[in-house]
């Protein structure tokens, strides 16, 4: 019963601060301040990933996404100089395609799940999560390593450029 | 127990943010933003929705995305900063001037 409405109340809350977070990214003027509400977001994700049961990817969440995903993209704003963040006057038009995609979205969800079933936290055995990923998704593995790889090159170029100026 | 309908209804909302940041604004590192707020929407939509069919295969699918949009989000700053070097600038109606 406590446990129940403890889960309740902190879907409640981080649903809330999701929310609001998205907002405020998308509505802030200072590319910073959106950057750290975007953070906000990525950790609110988290919650919702732990109170479905998936700790090991909440954790991953936590740590690859907000702990260097971030704060590259903040360390990236901090070397550009302030921009002006222009909007597009028609604001309108794109309101009501996101409440339109929304309203679709709402009713196939609707149709499909339709209040049946209920998320119960599940049991992610991590012992097969590491097996599977290392028998099975061998090559996806291999791929992100690539693409990391990739990104690390980057860096390092962009870095002796700014070096050389 | 929280309905799933809730879940999938709370992702749709940061779908929808998502779309409006996107197509409202002209600065180049905010329409990078948006794109993040509907990716954290659609792992929400695939983690919820896995619950009821397959867990670990949606969570190895989970940490794979996450770590590709690391290097995703890694490859477009670098391509905005070399933007912002040639044409001073993160407007995406001056990437006219980028092309060449």
């Amino acid at each position: 019963m406590y446990i129940e409405m403890f889960e309740i109340i902190t879907f409640i809350s981080a649903s809330i601060l999701a929310i609001s977070s998205a907002v405020m990214v998308v509505k802030t003027r200072s590319l910073i301040y959106s950057a750290l509400f975007l953070g906000m977001l990525g950790v609110s994700m988290a919650i919702f990933f732990a109170l479905m049961g998936y700790q090991i990817v909440s954790l991953f969440q936590i740590i690859v996404y907000v702990g260097a995903t971030v704060t590259f993209i903040i360390f990236s704003i901090v070397m550009l100089r302030e921009t002006y963040v222009v909007e597009v006057s028609s604001k309108i038009l794109s309101i009501s395609t996101a409440t339109l995609i929304l309203l679709m979205f709402t009713a196939i969800i609707f149709y499909t799940t339709g209040g049946v079933y209920s998320s119960t936290p599940i049991n992610v055995p991590y012992d097969k999560v590491t097996e599977l990923l290392m028998e099975n998704y061998t090559l996806p593995l291999i791929i992100v390593v690539f693409a990391l790889i990739t990104t690390l090159i980057e860096g390092i170029i962009i870095a002796r450029k700014e070096v050389g100026k | 127990m929280i309905p799933l309908f809730l879940y999938l209804f709370l992702s749709s909302i940061l779908l929808a943010i998502g779309i409006i940041g996107l197509t409202i604004n002209r600065n180049i590192i905010k329409m990078l933003l948006s794109l993040e707020i509907m990716f954290n929407s659609s792992l929400l939509f695939l983690l919820s929705l896995s619950t009821i069919s397959n867990p670990i295969g949606g969570s190895l699918i989970a940490i794979l995305a996450i770590t590709l949009a690391g290097a995703e989000v890694g490859v477009l700053v670098s391509i905005l900063i070399m933007m912002f070097r040639v044409i001073g600038d993160v407007d995406v109606f001056k990437i006219k001037k980028f092309r060449g």
